[in-house]
């Protein structure tokens, strides 16, 4: 017989199967730290930071990231090994049923399954831009011309062709877009490495990519700082002009001294924003990956290390290598862009620029990609664990159910790929609004249905180094008030929510990609239901 | 890059650096060696 012992004397409990676990401290910190590190490191951190009062958003930065980022992060990393490691469940609608043994948390919790489904759907796609762009400058194969007024013009157009901008389908001038080839091969090491498991695959995996991301942004970023001043005849775009671009506090357009940025809300709200998804809190990611700890094993200081490891790769690679190397040879005005204008449009002409350009090229992308592939990988398992411990499919045909749906949507966001609407689209509904409210539910879930205290007892056992005394009443006032408070100012921005109604109330392909999620998240709520009856049968029983 | 540049660059970078090398270094040098290794659990329940 299993070991296990019911809380419910009066059923007979199932045998709950012994869970997969992690091997090793390290591998479960660089895989929880690889979930995290992501492009938002290197490319939206350092735009953000330059749009909003350069050195001086790092006071609200740091503040977002004491009050919200880390206390959220050990909520998480509480419930999920609390719910994993006695409970045996390791889903978000397990956990959260484990944790409440409430039917209603259950529900809510395939959010935690939505939200890396969904985003994985179109983060695959990103994930093959970078290996294409590693692999084309290995070859090669980025041709921008001889004329250097029009290498922006060609490296948007570049972009555009690959990845099919300007109209929908998968073929654009008679051939097939790259990403279409690139994609498939991204597919299949991605579900190579999920079908070995949490040790075998993803553990391993991490221990190996993450040094080697590191080995490349530095390698990069010995290559930006030591760039001198590439053109003489242009003597102030040098790397110390480039640094302060990014560094120097910032004014704002009515007030020039340094800390009037802080008087801004928006700078709280970006900062708050950016501590916020960089840390991928709120994704139903880190209850999954501690949900394999074992009972005793430290949650605090491991919470801890993965988000500094984060924060290592954004404030001290990102921070110091995309602005400064824009700036170095484009000037302030190529200094400045979104997410995806400054990594696929701006750092090409870049690496054109610098001496050696090809293979420092070749390792920026690389180690985007190595970004890309240990975050898709963790956006995965959620959806597995689900799979096995609701309905008892094996991990085989798990993984291969979930790679037939997860390319249905890979296909559908590579299709309608005209100016990104399908992705554009489920990256505002689930990989932006649904985040905020999956992690809104689990800090209430934590801090006032486990309880703060009793939550914070529970972190503690095992833990190698004690939580701050203020943490109870961090996370049970302050964490959700920011929450809330950012939420609502999102919320009202006009670009945001209003912006997106109205688009919707036009049709097309954004209505069309709501019904999707829509599709998928009423799906998920019927097997939770069908998985609730499984687990009641089952009874919160504690797993020896 | 003005002084107060200097001094937000190098307070971050030191400050994420610093409280990196402290988290690895209690994670893996001061904690006991049976701490950091686990051997994977390889039990079938379905008796």
């Amino acid at each position: 017989m299993s070991p296990t012992k019911s809380r419910e004397p009066g059923k007979s409990p199932e045998p709950v199967k012994s869970p997969e676990q992690w091997a090793t401290k390290i591998g479960v910190i660089l895989a929880v730290a690889g979930s995290a590190v992501g492009l938002g490191n290197f490319l939206r951190f350092p735009g953000q930071a330059a749009q909003n009062g350069g050195g001086a958003f790092m006071i609200p930065y740091f503040i977002a990231f004491l009050l919200l980022g880390v206390p959220i992060c050990w909520a998480e990393w509480t419930i999920g090994r609390h719910a994993g490691a006695r409970h045996g469940y390791h889903s978000a609608p397990g956990v959260f049923y484990a944790i409440s043994g409430k039917r209603v948390w259950a529900y809510l919790g395939s959010i935690g399954v939505l939200i890396p489904l969904v985003i994985y759907m179109y983060y695959i796609v990103i994930e093959s831009w970078c290996l294409t762009y590693a692999v084309q400058y290995l070859t090669g194969t980025i041709d921008l011309g001889t004329d250097p007024s029009h290498y922006a013009e060609r490296s948007a157009t570049h972009f555009a062709n690959m990845t099919g901008l300007s109209q929908n389908g998968f073929v654009y001038a008679g051939n097939l877009h790259p990403s279409v080839f690139w994609c498939t091969v991204v597919f299949i090491v991605n579900f190579t490495l999920i079908y070995f498991g949490i040790t075998k695959g993803i553990e391993s995996f991490c221990k190996v990519a993450m040094p080697l991301m590191a080995i490349c942004a530095l390698v990069v970023l010995i290559r930006v700082l030591t760039l001198g001043t590439p053109n003489p005849e242009l003597p102030d775009r040098n790397v110390i002009n480039g640094l302060g671009f990014m560094w120097n506090p910032k004014g704002t357009a009515t007030d020039g001294v340094w800390y009037a940025a802080l008087l801004n809300p928006q700078t709280w709200i970006a900062a708050a924003g950016q501590i916020f998804f960089s840390l991928s809190v709120g994704f139903g990611i880190i209850i999954n990956y501690s949900s394999y700890l074992r009972r005793r094993d430290d949650v605090v200081l491991s919470g801890l290390t993965a988000s500094s490891t984060n924060q290592f790769f954004e404030v001290c690679l990102g921070g110091l290598i995309t602005i400064p190397a824009a700036f170095i040879f484009l000037g302030a005005a190529g200094a400045v862009g979104g997410t995806f204008g400054l990594g696929f449009n701006t750092l090409p002409v870049v690496f054109l620029y610098m001496p050696g350009g090809w293979i420092f090229g070749f390792l920026w992308f690389f180690m985007l990609f190595l970004a890309a592939i240990t975050s898709s990988l963790s956006m995965l398992q959620p959806a597995i664990a689900f799979l096995e411990e609701g309905f008892n499919i094996s991990r085989k045909k798990s993984v291969t159910l979930l790679g037939l749906i997860s390319t249905a949507g890979a296909i559908y966001v590579m299709y309608f790929s005209k100016d990104l609407a399908a992705l554009d689209t489920m990256d505002f509904w689930v990989g932006t609004m649904m985040i905020y409210v999956l992690a809104t539910l689990q800090v209430i879930l934590f801090a006032w249905v486990l309880g703060a205290e009793k939550g914070r007892q529970l972190a503690e056992e095992g833990a190698e180094m004690k939580l701050p005394r203020i943490f109870p009443f961090i996370i049970k006032y302050v964490s959700p008030t920011y929450l809330l408070i950012m939420f609502g100012a999102w919320c009202v921005h006009p670009d945001n929510l209003p912006a997106r109604i109205k688009s919707l109330s036009e049709g097309g392909v954004p209505l069309f990609s709501v019904g999707i999620i829509l599709a998928v998240l009423v799906a998920l709520l019927g097997m939770t239901h069908l998985a609730l009856k499984r687990w009641e049968a089952r009874g919160i029983q504690e797993v020896l | 890059m003005t002084t107060a540049g200097w001094i937000f660059m190098c307070g971050s970078v030191s400050a994420v650096v610093a409280l990196t090398c402290f988290c690895y270094w209690k994670a893996l040098v001061q904690s006991g060696s049976e701490k950091k290794m686990h051997a994977p659990l390889d039990i079938d329940t379905d008796d």
